[in-house]
């Protein structure tokens, strides 16, 4: 017991040797590595013959004997039979599981416990993100040790090789490149902050957020500052910050991309011209369709039997707004070849913008149905309250409201019959004003549906981190983080052998690790983009 | 230093449950041959027909298989002394999926009780330590959900889990 590596409680914790699948069928010798007594745990990283000092330190008390490999001669004169080795293991077959013996006999081999975990250097060595703190969830610090042993190894190892001069020409041209990209983006970003905080009341806010387009520029121009500022607690090392940046470049890229391949294709095919000449086919129909459906409500529709008055009110007044809109679009057919040139042009800074283009368009053309539902919703809501206010009449109630509440109160008998007049000639002309507020509420819920996608279209392809992704398809070693141990089967007297691999983690758990969220949630712009 | 040697106890402890699906995969492998056969049958004597035999057999596969990536074959857990306890659930088509729990965050390992429509059911589960919380918040992770042991198996894991994880002998 000269290396004090006999403290371990009974029971409690046993001997964990970690050791390169290769050693196992190694040479007979003595163990190198690190060496934690107060772990109980032992790395073998190497195994030499001699004792000397090599790169590694000496594990003192194990002694790897491999019986398979070993000449008659060379067991005759093996040399651990030094007092300080404690711990022998006995590698008898090939590549097999290796059993282990005591050479101080208090033990008698029983009751001391010892896991032999092999693993795969290759496997092993590329694990970072377990390193830092706050993604280790179920992750022993064991393994945590064991990498950045290796790291350091692999280290010594390259310190000899000639390289650097390549990587220095490199990185001067990096810097060659990337100096006057990012010098003149923080001037544009600056300026561009400068113009931010001068218009940062409340009411200019509200109106850049209104069109889609300005609210997505600004979720971009967030991207590129997050790209040229560097945060405060960013750190280089960290691989999940390098997957972040990563990401930020490849959705801007991507984006670009994109956007320049539709933009292509349209004009290649001339589709701006086609989708424009469609466009105002559509629209043409479409108010025709509409006014047959005022008309077809003024009448008697799906047989219900309406106030045939009010309704003929309500489909004139609404008949009158679609002519506005009419005339309106005569005003834009000429010009919507041009709107929509500018829209596949705007293609060039990316699909998104393309995309928050078309929904503002859209939002454009159909802003005489939100006119109807807006118009119709109001009608309807007031008759709805006038009704309630009223139904409290019979009950001998009224609002009060001082104290905003409902009190009782004596009303007058000619009190009564009036509000009992204008309640009934609410309540007949109600289903009629339902009837209309469901029609137009209907037709303003389809273009918030498409608006609506094409904002959750937008937040994805804005936010998506396309750099993980990739690793994750390449299988990356960055990206393992999940344990898994696989116990060996092997003979009675062999030891316990445990295999220990680190797996991909799986793609939702990448993604939600290293995606970004701008500003907005998905369904707060979903929602942004439904005004 | 000698206390508790005779005791041998071990510092593995592995247990596997089978799912009872050798029917399905007898079932499987039946409508594989069948459709099999149904091909043979239709390039030897039904040539205009081949097409159409070809795709609903793409569709029927795609859908057995479907069907069996999501069907659990065996569920095991491995419980490592002083390094903590894994769940390995794999699937028929062969995907494993494999969740590593450090001993620090496991409290204990307990045998519950559901009650589900018209009978009682018991599981196995693992409390957990709950983070930045007081001791008395455990996370319950059920295990062998999807095999469902019977109650006397589910004793003699726990107590081999026990034994070897807790260094509790019961």
């Amino acid at each position: 017991m000269k290396n004090g590596r006999g403290s371990n409680a009974p029971g409690s914790v046993p001997l964990k040797v970690f050791i390169s699948r290769d050693l196992l069928n190694a040479n007979s010798g003595h163990c190198f590595g690190r060496w934690m007594p107060d772990k109980n745990l032992a790395f073998i990283l190497a195994i030499e013959e001699s004792s000397a000092e090599t790169d590694q330190d000496l594990i003192p008390f194990i002694y790897w004997e491999n019986l398979y490999m070993q000449t008659e001669a060379k067991k005759a004169s093996s040399d651990w039979k030094c007092s300080e080795i404690e711990l022998i293991f006995v590698q008898h077959t090939f590549n097999g599981l290796p059993s282990c013996r005591y050479q101080n006999t208090i033990h008698n081999g029983l009751g001391e416990d010892i896991i032999l975990i092999v693993f795969d250097e290759e496997n092993v060595k590329g694990h970072k993100l377990t390193s830092q703190t706050m993604y280790n969830e179920g992750h022993t610090s064991e393994v945590n040790i064991l990498s950045d042993l290796l790291r350091q190894s692999e280290r010594r190892e390259q310190r000899g090789v000639k390289w650097r001069g390549v990587h220095l020409t490199l990185a001067w041209l990096m810097f060659l490149v990337k100096w006057p990209l990012c010098t003149t983006l923080k001037i544009f970003l600056s300026g561009y902050s400068a113009v931010e905080q001068m218009l940062s009341t409340d009411w200019i806010q509200h109106l850049v957020s209104l069109p889609m387009l300005t609210s997505h520029l600004a979720t971009k121009i967030n991207i590129l500052k997050g790209l040229t500022m560097q945060r405060e607690d960013e750190d280089k090392n960290n691989e999940v910050d390098k997957l972040r940046v990563g990401n930020k470049l490849l959705i801007l890229l991507v984006d670009l991309v994109l956007g320049c391949l539709v933009c292509y294709f349209i004009h290649k095919y001339h589709l701006q011209q086609i989708l424009s000449h469609n466009l105002i086919k559509f629209l043409q129909s479409t108010s025709l369709q509409l006014q047959e459906l005022l008309r077809w409500l003024m009448g008697a529709p799906a047989g219900l039997k309406l106030n045939s008055g009010y309704a003929h009110f309500l489909g004139h007044f609404f008949l009158y707004q679609s002519y506005l809109w009419i005339g309106y679009l005569y005003i834009l057919y000429p010009i919507m070849d041009n709107i929509i040139w500018g829209m596949t042009i705007s293609g060039c800074l990316g699909l998104t913008v393309l995309l928050a283009v078309a929904s503002d368009i859209l939002s454009l053309l159909t802003f005489h149905i939100y006119c109807f539902y807006v118009y119709a919703a109001k009608i309807f809501t007031l008759q709805l309250s006038a009704l309630t206010s009223l139904s409290r009449l019979f009950r001998g109630r009224k609002w009060n409201v001082l104290r905003s509440r409902v009190d009782s109160c004596i009303y007058d008998i000619d009190q009564l019959a009036v509000g009992t007049l204008i309640f009934t000639v609410l309540l007949f002309l109600l289903p009629t004003s339902l009837l209309f507020y469901s029609v137009f509420t209907a037709l303003q819920m389809v273009v918030l549906v498409i608006r609506g996608t094409i904002a959750l279209v937008i937040h994805h392809l804005s936010t998506f981190p396309w750099y993980t992704a990739v690793k994750w398809l390449l299988r990356r070693p960055v990206l393992r983080d999940q344990l898994s141990f696989i116990k060996l089967r092997g003979n009675q007297d062999s030891v316990v052998c445990l295999v220990l691999q680190l797996q991909l983690m799986s793609l939702t758990r990448a993604v939600s690790l290293t995606r970004e969220v701008y500003q907005k949630k998905p369904r707060a712009a979903i929602l942004a983009g439904t005004h | 230093m000698d206390v508790g040697k005779d005791l041998n106890r071990p510092s593995v402890f592995e247990y596997v449950q089978h799912n009872l699906s050798s029917s399905l995969k007898i079932i499987c492998c039946l409508s594989a041959t069948v459709l099999f056969l149904s091909v043979a049958v239709s390039l030897i004597f039904l040539e205009g027909m081949l097409m159409t035999t070809l795709a609903a057999n793409g569709i029927f596969y795609i859908f057995i298989s479907g069907v069996l990536s999501f069907t659990v074959s065996q569920e095991k857990i491995l419980v490592i002394r002083s390094m903590g306890l894994q769940i390995q659930t794999s699937y028929l088509l062969g995907q494993e999926k494999t969740n590593f729990i450090p001993q620090q965050k496991i409290v204990d390992i307990v045998i519950n009780e559901a009650i589900s429509m018209h009978k009682v059911s018991y599981y196995l589960a693992v409390l957990l330590k709950t983070e930045g919380e007081e001791c008395h918040n455990f996370e319950v992770k059920p295990l062998f959900t999807n095999t469902m042991p019977p109650l006397t198996v589910l004793k003699e894991v726990r107590r081999g889990c026990q034994e070897v994880l807790l260094d509790k002998v019961s």
